[in-house]
């Protein structure tokens, strides 16, 4: 008898478990997110983060009823372990000023957490959320010039190409496109890598609120986000390189130059839209004929 | 059963404070370059030594914004221009930091240059022998219209010579571990030279040379980290 009702007040006592955790978490990581707000997320590389916190909170609200009831569960080691390790990273990138370890550690601290409280159904509830937020860690810097400069290359070969094969005078050295008379750089900001996370980012949470799409579809689905990303961004290059050839250096660089570089973004998404659609007729269980 | 996921979700709560209240407590606060000696870089660097000599130069040129940004982020900066025997010019900067948190981190060449239109390429990294010691350098090759000019590197973390990247993230993250912020210096040779790279690397690896020979012991702590030199 004792036993039942101590472990009641208990069960009374744990009842806001999951919102003060949220609290604690939300307290610790707000001198994560001043910090990013004034420096990564005012360049433009980084101006999407604040989009990405919203979402995340936005999904982590909607999956919220999935949580399990805080004293049904237990991962403990695996927990524990994450936990750990996540505030490890949390102290040493925070109290060294290596940002990269103090946001990323979130997902650990988060993760491990959900599992000592809630075990691996409620992980699984929060999986997206936790792990959307791997887009609010700014990519080290060695990682963003490797990739910057393979694609680079990847989309000024492929604008060089695709553009001679619809006629026109163009070469290429390196990075340097030549359009008739004009010398195109592609710089490191058309390299494609900011439209190709935005899209992954943007792609990803679609795919998440949509809901109930069968693991073939929505893998067909994530997988075509990266050809759709760089093919958009070829696009983008050619584009620029013909209002160059036609309208000269001035327009190339003018505010056309952003107008672009929108429309091909919002084309890319429409892209992936309409690949959701294809595959849904795709999908569609057929009529069986009834007799 | 009950006790225990309360007493586990307590524990979890105070390692979240503790964690946080951590990572404040151990940032590093004790700057390297206050309790040593001051340096005084134009001393610390003779003007003439084994054949070589300083000479007037016009300014190598920084624009403005740029020249703030420098002033901003180094407590010293030297920029001079030596000229040997032979005629054979090389330019020498270096430029010191008191401390290297984040807001004044020393900022690596290759951005220094492409701030100023440059164009950098060729960039890689090897070691270069004094008769002191091996210092890690990059190599890289700056390029603006016909000017191309071959420059030669490192930098230093407190008492270390290392180069930009993991490199110098670990040498810093040793010292803040330990409490301590490190000053550091970039020393940057380099000359122009449009016919080929590898002699401009062997004459900058000439200049040092003589350079690390003729400075005082400390100065050449000061100037390589000292650590094996």
């Amino acid at each position: 008898m004792m036993r039942t009702r101590l472990d009641d007040l208990i069960r009374i006592t744990m009842r806001p478990a999951w919102p003060l955790f949220t609290l604690l978490i939300v307290l610790m990581y707000i001198p994560t997110y001043v910090k990013l707000g004034r420096t990564v997320w005012q360049s433009e590389e980084g101006s999407y983060g604040p989009l990405i916190l919203l979402a995340t909170l936005f999904v982590a609200w909607r999956a919220r009823s999935r949580l399990t009831e805080v004293t049904t569960a237990s991962a403990c080691v695996a927990g524990v372990l994450l936990f750990a390790a996540g505030l490890l990273c949390c102290v040493v990138g925070r109290s060294q000023a290596i940002i990269e370890l103090d946001a990323g550690s979130q997902i650990p601290v988060i993760a491990g957490g959900v599992l000592i409280l809630g075990g691996w159904p409620s992980l699984r509830a929060m999986l997206f959320p936790v792990l959307y937020l791997f887009f609010c860690i700014p990519l080290p810097g060695v990682l963003v010039v490797t990739m910057t400069e393979a694609l680079k290359v990847l989309a000024s070969s492929a604008a060089e190409q695709s553009l001679w094969s619809i006629g026109y005078p163009v070469a290429r050295t390196g990075v340097v496109l030549l359009v008739g008379p004009y010398q195109l750089l592609v710089a490191d900001a058309c390299s494609g890598l900011n439209s190709l996370i935005s899209l992954a980012a943007l792609g990803l949470l679609y795919l998440n609120l949509v809901g109930k799409r069968g693991r073939v579809r929505q893998i067909l689905m994530i997988a075509a986000l990266v050809p759709i990303a760089l093919a958009a961004n070829v696009v983008r290059i050619d584009a620029l390189a013909l209002i160059t050839f036609y309208l000269g250096d001035e327009a190339g660089q003018g505010f056309l130059h952003e107008t672009a570089g929108l429309v091909v973004f919002a084309v890319a998404l429409a892209l992936f839209l309409a690949l959701d659609r294809l595959l849904a007729c795709a999908w569609r269980p057929r009529f069986k004929e009834v007799t | 059963m009950m006790e225990r996921a309360l007493l586990r979700s307590t524990l979890m709560c105070v390692c979240l404070v503790a964690a946080t209240a951590l990572g404040t407590v151990l940032k590093p606060h004790m700057v390297v370059a206050a309790k040593s000696a001051s340096i005084d870089l134009q001393q610390l660097v003779p003007t003439s030594f084994a054949g070589w000599k300083a000479v007037r130069t016009e300014s190598a040129g920084a624009t403005e914004d740029v020249q703030a940004e420098i002033d901003k982020i180094y407590a010293q900066v030297l920029d001079r221009t030596y000229i040997d025997a032979e005629g054979q010019r090389v330019m020498l900067s270096i430029a010191y930091g008191r401390d290297q948190e984040n807001g004044s981190q020393l900022h690596r060449p290759e951005f220094c240059y492409e701030a100023q239109g440059f164009q950098v390429s060729g960039a890689r990294d090897g070691t270069m022998t004094t008769g002191y010691g091996e210092i890690p350098v990059r190599h890289m090759i700056a390029t603006r219209r016909e000017r191309i000019e071959p420059v030669t590197y490192w930098i230093t973390v407190g008492e270390r010579a290392t180069l930009p990247g993991i490199g110098r993230k670990l040498a810093q993250l040793s010292y803040g571990l330990s409490g301590e912020v490190p000053d550091g210096m970039v020393v940057r040779v380099s000359s122009i030279d449009s016919d080929s790279a590898a002699d401009a690397y062997q004459l900058h690896e000439r200049f040092v040379h003589d350079l690390m020979n003729a400075l005082s012991a400390p100065g050449r702590v000061r100037l390589t980290g000292g650590a094996g030199i």
